[in-house]
């Protein structure tokens, strides 16, 4: 798929232009709810989308996420709210006559149709004559690298072909907005990783919106452009990939994109642009302007792996100076996780609780450490986040 | 989940096909619901409506004089189908397991069953009585359990197709593992996990062989239940009290179709909505 | 070193002896299965082949009083294709078979279109198609007794068009006739198309479905475009089904045709009645030869569609 590039100019400019004489695919949803015998499977969703974004919608299984797709593309009916795609109202449109088209997770290939058929079909069903339909469905297949197979079936493929057919028949509607569940659940890790980055590079040179669902946090943050985190069928955070990742706004966000460490704790003091928590057996102190929190307030705060340094313990009487000081703690480490890129230092602390440390492999100052040592963890107080939720 | 709801066409469709549906078991159900009517039949009254009154004359008539009459006939009919539903069963079991694991020699043996459900009855009997004939033997027993067995194995053998499909083959192999050999697998593994469908395999041999007929008719000279029925229709002897015979075994039937079906859809569907929930 | 070199010595006969078991029970393995296969193989031998190779080479025979001679002659089959009822009723036989094979998928595709995909609950699916399913369990005897108070000339339905003011006289056709054979073998013979083409349907992933609708087709392509084809193998089957069981068709034909009409079965159990089996076994083998044709026919449609 490298040779993307070189198919892509003229289609580039065709599409963007396209792309901005309908539209730019901008989502608005306002108090979105779907209800399932009982259970509110989207609660009141509000959110913005803007035109030529990737957003991923993040979450574990259940959270909705899939539904929310769902009711986008038309497949599922909504209960309350309104859907407006460039400001246009959208809730009763039927899929058909959306500009909007789904990419579903297992692709739904038609089985009995060659690829090209398969990718015909939209135009098929608008009532292209022929020929139009034949060139055009041809522009996709050579868009997406699939000429070669253009007459074979979809199980003669291999997962990532198939993945591109359903693609190619998604887009050579020209829709604003294409939406993805869980678009690379199927395939094996290496393709994973390799159609992550395609995905992106199709996204950026078509300038059109792309909504993608996962539950595979470092899919999210590697290609999105807002991640939606979603849990209970409410939107937990909106953020760029980096504003998620350091700052988890709540506890289900910080342990949901993993490692985090969170530590409970009540407020015990705050002045100027710091906030004391005084936790189980140590301190933190937080950078924060104190807003939304009070003197008592019992409350996570949350420190990212990658911000723990870990050093072996000093003995003796260095250590008797600790308790005092905070964004420290002595722990024990119990496991060395070595990932090739990264290490990860697994601590327990004397309540029981364990807290990662995340170290990148080339700095070698873990290598001092034994497994059963003590060691000395220390965090920087801007690097500590207080969630309130 | 819900996924699959109305999936195309609309409402009124829907609605419509429902109402076809309904329209459809009413064509189907129409005999049985008329003849079960007809059967309460006044004595007076005659094998038409309308109904001369309302009385259970007949059913006294079924179990009186008519079930010494055709006393003989349905205890050869239940022991035929009792035969018939273990033989199909345990032969199932065994070209179906046989297939499953590709054993020499199954290949052809999955279309001749097949063939089995392809070939009119009439031929078949004709088959084997004049193969009695050549034997200078009369078709008896034997020659028509062999029909209703080759009549009810294609249904049995798919149903034991489609329990061992669901049947993790990993559990067998895990079994052999441990040391057990492949009469103790099968017995104290296979057998405890897939008997429902074995048991789905003998009933639905045994309600086909209930009512068999076409094939029954030249391939004995003894006398079955729909034989007899046979019999007494074309030489026009018939009452209301056949009426009542024929409601009742059709409820029979009906109590074994359900006897039959239900565990096994039961689990089937258990299945089915644990993938389609993924 | 010796210890070690008589050890390994050990290890490899032990090896040596369990392959031999396990090869061992291999083979007993193997025999028994021979065994097993073998019965259910003997018995489809006896009563599936054995007697259609014998109707086969006994409408060869000379035909006697008594039986046959095992004397080769083609007279059987020239007496039936000079005869002109045999003929008639051949043709009748075939015709039977197709209009009820057509009038069965015309019927039947949305009975199993019904099941498969508007009734959204796995549940409720199965619990309907078994209802569906269940008459097809009772003895058909038994449901044709209860045609004549349906269609009878007092019947149910005459009563009912009489008392609408539809008919002036009640119509005669609807027992006793072509036409209600036919009738009655679309009813015997429905379930049998349904259900292959609800197993078919059945199998349609609903992805496949909503991504048409997402393509913008609507309620008449996704049935032309998708779910005919997928659904072509479950129709085949189904057709040939009904077909092969059509064209045997007798009993009904006697009990409902009553002697108005006749079909090749019939003619068949007549000439066992009356002891010319020779003559049975030629008509048989044309019965068979018409259907394996017909069947031929229809497998043919199947494949050639695949191709489309």
């Amino acid at each position: 798929m490298a040779t993307i590039a070189t198919h892509l100019q003229d289609q580039t400019e065709a599409a963007g232009a396209a792309a901005s004489a309908r539209g730019k695919g901008t989502v608005d949803l306002r108090g979105l709810t779907k209800r399932f015998d009982g259970v509110v499977a989207v609660d009141h969703v509000d959110l913005t989308v803007p035109g030529g974004s990737y957003v991923v919608l993040l979450g574990p299984s259940g959270c909705g996420k899939t539904t929310l797709l769902r009711m986008l593309g038309g497949h599922a009916t909504i209960d309350e709210g309104e859907f407006l795609l460039d400001g246009v109202r959208t809730n009763d449109v039927p899929p058909a006559r959306r500009d909007i088209s789904t990419v579903f997770q297992h692709y739904g290939l038609f089985p009995h149709k060659s690829v090209r058929d398969n990718v015909e079909f939209g135009l098929k069903m608008r009532g292209l004559p022929r020929d139009a339909r034949r060139q055009r469905a041809e522009e996709a297949l050579r868009f997406l690298d699939l000429t070669p197979m253009a007459d074979r079936r979809p199980r003669q493929l291999s997962g990532g072909q198939q993945q591109r057919v359903a693609l190619a028949r998604a887009l050579v509607t020209e829709p604003t907005v294409l939406l993805l569940d869980e678009p690379l659940g199927d395939l094996d890790r290496l393709l994973q990783l390799r159609m992550r980055i395609e995905l992106r590079a199709l996204q950026r040179r078509l300038r059109i919106t792309f909504i993608h669902v996962t539950h595979n946090q470092e899919e999210a943050l590697a290609i999105a452009d807002q991640i939606v985190v979603m849990q209970d069928g409410r939107i937990q955070q909106v953020g760029r990939p980096q504003d998620v990742y350091r700052r988890p706004a709540n506890l289900f966000t910080s342990g949901f994109m993993g490692d985090n460490n969170v530590f409970p704790g009540t407020v015990s003091a705050i002045a100027d642009d710091e906030v004391w928590v005084e936790g189980d057996g140590l301190t933190l102190l937080a950078r924060h302007d104190g807003a939304g929190v009070a003197a008592g307030q019992t409350l996570h705060a949350s420190v990212r792996a990658s911000s723990v340094s870990a050093e072996p313990a000093l003995a003796g009487a260095a250590n008797s100076a600790l308790p005092e000081r905070p964004n420290q703690i002595l722990a024990t480490l119990v496991f060395l996780e070595y990932l090739g890129d990264i290490v990860k230092l697994h601590c327990r602390l004397p309540n029981g609780q364990t807290v990662v440390a995340k170290r990148a492999e080339n700095v070698r100052v873990w290598e001092d450490l034994v497994e059963g040592e003590p060691v000395r963890l220390e965090w920087e107080p801007h690097d500590v986040q207080l969630l309130l939720a | 989940m819900g996924r699959v709801q109305g999936i195309q066409g609309g409402r009124w469709l829907n609605l419509g096909l429902g109402i076809y549906f309904g329209l459809i078991l009413l064509f189907l159900y129409g005999p049985i619901i008329v003849m079960a009517l007809l059967s309460f039949q006044g004595p007076q009254g005659g094998m038409t409506f309308p109904l001369k009154g309302v009385s259970l004359h007949w059913w006294q008539r079924l179990f009186g004089e008519r079930a010494a009459e055709l006393g003989e006939a349905i205890v050869r009919t239940l022991v035929v189908a009792i035969e018939t539903g273990l033989i199909a069963a345990a032969f199932s079991l065994i070209i179906a397991f046989a297939y499953r694991r590709r054993l020499p020699g199954t290949r052809p043996l999955f279309p001749t069953v097949l063939l089995a459900l392809m070939t009119p009855g009439i031929l078949l009997g004709l088959g084997v009585s004049l193969w009695w004939r050549i034997l200078n033997m009369q078709p008896g027993h034997l020659s028509l359990l062999g029909v209703h067995v080759v009549w009810a194995l294609p249904f049995a053998f798919l149903v034991m197709l489609a329990v061992l499909n669901r049947f993790d083959p990993g559990i067998e192999e895990s079994a052999r593992d441990l040391g057990a050999s492949e009469l103790r697998t099968f017995f104290e593994v296979v057998f405890p996990i897939i008997w429902p469908g074995i048991l789905s395999a003998a009933l639905f041999g045994f309600t086909l062989s209930l009512n068999e007929f076409e094939r029954s008719v030249l391939a004995t000279s003894q006398n079955t239940l729909p034989l007899q029925l046979w019999a007494m229709l074309t030489v026009q002897i018939i009452e209301p009290d056949l009426y009542a015979l024929g409601t009742l075994t059709t409820l029979i039937t009906f109590v074994i179709v359900g006897a039959l079906f239900i565990p096994t859809f039961l689990s089937q569907i258990r299945r089915f909505s644990r993938r389609r929930a993924e | 070193m010796s210890s070690s070199s008589s050890r390994s010595v050990t290890l490899a006969d032990g090896r040596a002896a369990r392959t031999a078991s396990v090869s061992r029970q291999r083979l007993a393995t193997g025999s028994a299965w021979a065994l097993l296969l073998a019965l259910p193989t003997a018995w489809l031998l006896a009563f599936l082949i054995i007697p259609v190779v014998v109707v086969v080479v006994v409408s060869f025979f000379e035909p006697t009083l008594s039986g046959f001679n095992r004397v080769f002659t083609l007279d059987n089959y020239r007496l039936l294709a000079e005869s002109d009822v045999f003929i008639r009723t051949l043709s009748n036989t075939v015709l039977n078979a197709v209009i009820t094979t057509v009038v069965t998928f015309l019927l039947g595709f949305w009975v199993a279109y019904y099941l498969a995909l508007v009734v959204p609950d796995l549940r409720r699916k199965f619990a309907l198609f078994i209802i569906a399913l269940a008459p097809f369990f009772t003895s058909f005897l038994i449901r044709a007794i209860a045609w004549i108070p349906m269609m009878g000339r007092e019947g149910l339905l005459n009563t009912a068009l009489l008392n609408l003011g539809i008919t002036s006289q009640p119509l005669d056709f609807l027992l006793f006739s072509d036409f209600a054979v036919r009738v009655a073998m679309i009813q015997l013979y429905l379930l049998f198309m349904v259900s292959p083409i609800f197993f078919s349907l059945s199998t349609i992933e609903p992805a496949i479905l909503e991504a048409a609708r997402d393509s913008g087709a609507g309620w008449w392509a996704i049935l032309t475009e998708i779910l005919l084809p997928l659904a072509r193998p479950g129709i085949v089957i189904g057709a040939v089904f009904v077909f092969v069981l059509s064209m045997g068709e007798f009993a009904t034909v006697r009990l409902i045709g009553g002697g108005k009409t006749s079909s090749v079965g019939l003619g068949i159990q007549n000439f066992v009645t009356y002891i010319q089996f020779p003559q049975a076994a030629a008509a048989a083998s044309i019965l068979v030869l018409v259907t394996v044709a017909g069947v031929a026919v229809l497998f043919r449609y199947g494949r050639v569609a695949e191709g489309l």
